[in-house]
């Protein structure tokens, strides 16, 4: 597949990465790589700022020192032309969707299409429809305004817009909040079968333990300002840091891991020993 | 990267195209894609065989196209065949078009669009239905405020003081300086611009009376009224609105406390406390401004100007300019507090309604103005 092709290649990098708001320090020498066609799944409590890093990483917000490379570019240093043409090699799922509220289904999905592409109006629709499709909606919803959808079409139509010009990176922060067990569950195997067929890169932020049991290739858990562990969640859970022994060894943590079929990750009562 | 190309042909009865390049949305695909279609329609229901031998790239863009082709030629695929005519695909290319397929479907894109006559006499009929049950809405809310104030008169100790004041310092004391530099400015104006044509009847001196009654009777409250109304009935509309949206007005409501007697009601007494007052300012700075152009430009001395205030220009004038300010602050308030409870489900709908509230609190502060000038007309006043 796509991922043995590239090897290895690291297609985020950050390096000694400092986070302030005001005196207060949220991420200080933070580093991480990802490597291309993974899905690393990062987790850490409330104010350990995960939504920030995922923000530093894109370019929404300028961290105080640091440097962080994205696909090659230097977030820091981008050029007003290189942005754009970054853009379209990203996508990104904010946490309720961030459709926009004027336009449709359809239309949201368009708008980047629309942006960066100067498509025949058939094609970009056809392509459209397509990627609705592909993220699981139903295409009745493509007229749907998103104030007439429910939670987890919007987050699915919100996919489908990130998808929309075939990015290479995927940015997902808490995909599955608010979703229903059935609901987050088949997001799961979505994001698996794109990642699959579509080549994709996965950064995701979530507190879904089954999320992160399910699809999540390495793990990066974000305390004490850094990434503190990193790893496939075999290698992490058992690593001996306060925070990881109780997000891990708590009832949902062991739950979560004897719902996981046993191959994968070994026997389901080891969690409880942890 | 080699843009986007394909060749085709004929061979043993059947159809082939070699599909070239990269084909993805970045690397030409859409200038192929009337070729393809023009293709795509000259070979309906012949066999098609396409070799994807020297396709460097491949997206779900080009997969889809290459899917869309080959269905137009073949017919339409049936399960486990959908992958049937592409010859020498890579792994990566079978996955995308079995995608490809699976999910492509005609979509109607567009809301089903009607002849344009209908669809205005459509916006006509429902605009005029709507203005109606808008109109029996607002009286409806109306009723419901003004029985709730006989509530809070009746039982002062749920009456809800700390946000009535602070809304008293919001849209009162803090429009205090743009209502008074607004009205000074108005006064003066209208000194100057009267002094000009009285001057011809050598009557400058009549500016005086002019500027008075003009300022106290109706520019004073009229364009107080109307600056609250950007201001402040705006702001209602948005604040009440935004916490809409949030479910604070349900979470309210669970908790058995009144939207109308925590969010509307302050805000509305608040109004019609300020509003006097703001206009009293007004017609004040606006005699100021009169005074003092009539005593820089016209030679009018201050003392003069105050004496013939005084004299002749009654109080009843500004007796008549207040009265009105009260029902401006209730149609301001109560327009801004219904658009704010009226806003459903998005950010777009909450810009609306607070463009709304505006547009209504002005038509009717001068609606009720024209009343009153005929009321007061006729009470001869």
């Amino acid at each position: 597949m796509m991922r043995k092709q590239m090897k290895r290649d690291v297609v985020i990098r950050v390096r000694d990465l400092v986070n302030r708001f005001g005196s207060h320090t949220v991420h200080d020498g933070l580093d991480l790589d990802v490597t291309r066609g993974e899905i690393l799944g990062v987790v850490g409590g409330s104010g350990t700022g995960k939504s920030v890093l995922l923000r530093s990483i894109v370019g929404l917000r300028l961290p105080q020192e640091g440097k962080v490379e994205l696909l090659g570019y230097d977030m820091l240093n981008i050029t007003e032309a290189d942005r754009t043409h970054l853009n379209q090699d990203i996508g990104i799922l904010f946490q309720d969707g961030a459709l926009f509220s004027s336009m449709t289904v359809a239309e949201n999905v368009l708008a980047p299409i629309r942006e960066h592409t100067s498509l025949p109006n058939e094609l970009a629709e056809e392509i459209a429809a397509l990627k609705i499709s592909l993220a699981g909606l139903d295409l009745s919803a493509a007229t749907k305004y998103p104030s007439e959808l429910s939670g987890g079409m919007r987050k699915r139509a919100a996919l489908a817009r990130a998808l929309a010009l075939d990015p290479q990176i995927l940015f997902l922060d808490e995909p599955t909040a608010g979703l229903d067990p059935i609901g987050a569950a088949r997001f799961d195997e979505l994001i698996l079968s794109l990642r699959e067929s579509l080549g994709l890169t996965v950064f995701m932020v979530t507190h879904d333990l089954d999320s992160l049991h399910r699809d999540c290739d390495r793990i990066a858990v974000l305390a004490e300002k850094q990434v503190i562990a990193l790893g496939p969640m075999d290698e992490v859970r058992h690593q001996n840091h306060p925070w990881i022994k109780e997000y891990f060894g708590g009832p949902r943590g062991r739950a979560a891991l004897a719902s996981v079929p046993h191959e994968e990750m070994g026997d389901p009562a080891e969690g409880a020993r942890v | 990267m080699v843009m986007a190309s394909f060749e085709t042909g004929e061979r043993g009865g059947g159809l082939f195209m070699v599909a070239r390049g990269a084909w993805t949305l970045e690397n030409g695909l859409g200038a192929l894609d009337d070729q393809l279609r023009h293709f795509g329609a000259q070979s309906l229901d012949r066999t098609l065989e396409i070799d994807l031998k020297d396709v460097s790239e491949l997206d779900t863009a080009g997969a889809m196209v290459l899917q869309r082709v080959m269905r137009a030629c073949g017919g339409r695929l049936t399960e486990g065949q959908v992958l049937r005519g592409f010859t020498n695909m890579g792994p990566h290319h079978s996955t995308l078009l079995e995608q490809a397929a699976e999910h492509m479907a005609p979509c109607d894109m567009d809301p089903p669009k009607r002849k344009s006559f209908i669809l205005v006499l459509d916006r006509l009929g429902r605009g005029t239905e709507q203005v109606g049950q808008d109109a029996l809405s607002i009286l409806s809310f109306v009723g419901a405020v003004l029985s709730r104030i006989g509530g809070a008169i009746l039982r002062p100790d749920r009456f809800r003081m700390t946000p009535m004041v602070h809304h008293m310092e919001e849209a009162g004391l803090n429009a205090t300086l743009i209502v008074g530099l607004m009205s000074f400015l108005i006064g003066a104006v209208v000194a100057f611009m009267g002094a000009r044509v009285l001057a011809e009847f050598g009557a400058e001196v009549f500016s005086v009376e002019l500027v008075g009654i003009s300022v106290m009777r109706e520019f004073g409250v009229l364009l107080t009224a109307i600056l609250l109304a950007g201001r402040s009935g705006s702001a209602f509309t948005a604040q009440i609105g935004s916490m809409k949206l949030r479910e604070e007005i349900d979470a309210m409501e669970v908790m058995g406390i009144a939207p109308l007697d925590a969010l509307v009601i302050p805000r509305v007494l608040a109004l019609i406390l300020t509003l006097p007052v703001l206009a009293f300012l007004a017609a004040f700075l606006g005699i100021l401004g009169g005074g003092v152009v009539g005593w820089l430009a016209l030679d009018i001395p201050p003392t003069l100007f105050m004496i013939r205030t005084q004299e002749i220009v009654a109080i009843d004038h500004l007796v008549v300019g207040l009265v009105k300010a009260p029902f401006f602050a209730f149609a301001i308030a109560v327009v801004g507090c219904y658009n704010g409870m009226m806003v459903e489900n998005s950010a777009e709908d909450l810009g609306r309604r607070t463009t709304m509230a505006v547009v209504q609190s002005l038509f009717l502060v001068i609606l009720i103005d024209a009343l009153f000038a005929i009321f007061f007309l006729e009470l001869g006043v």
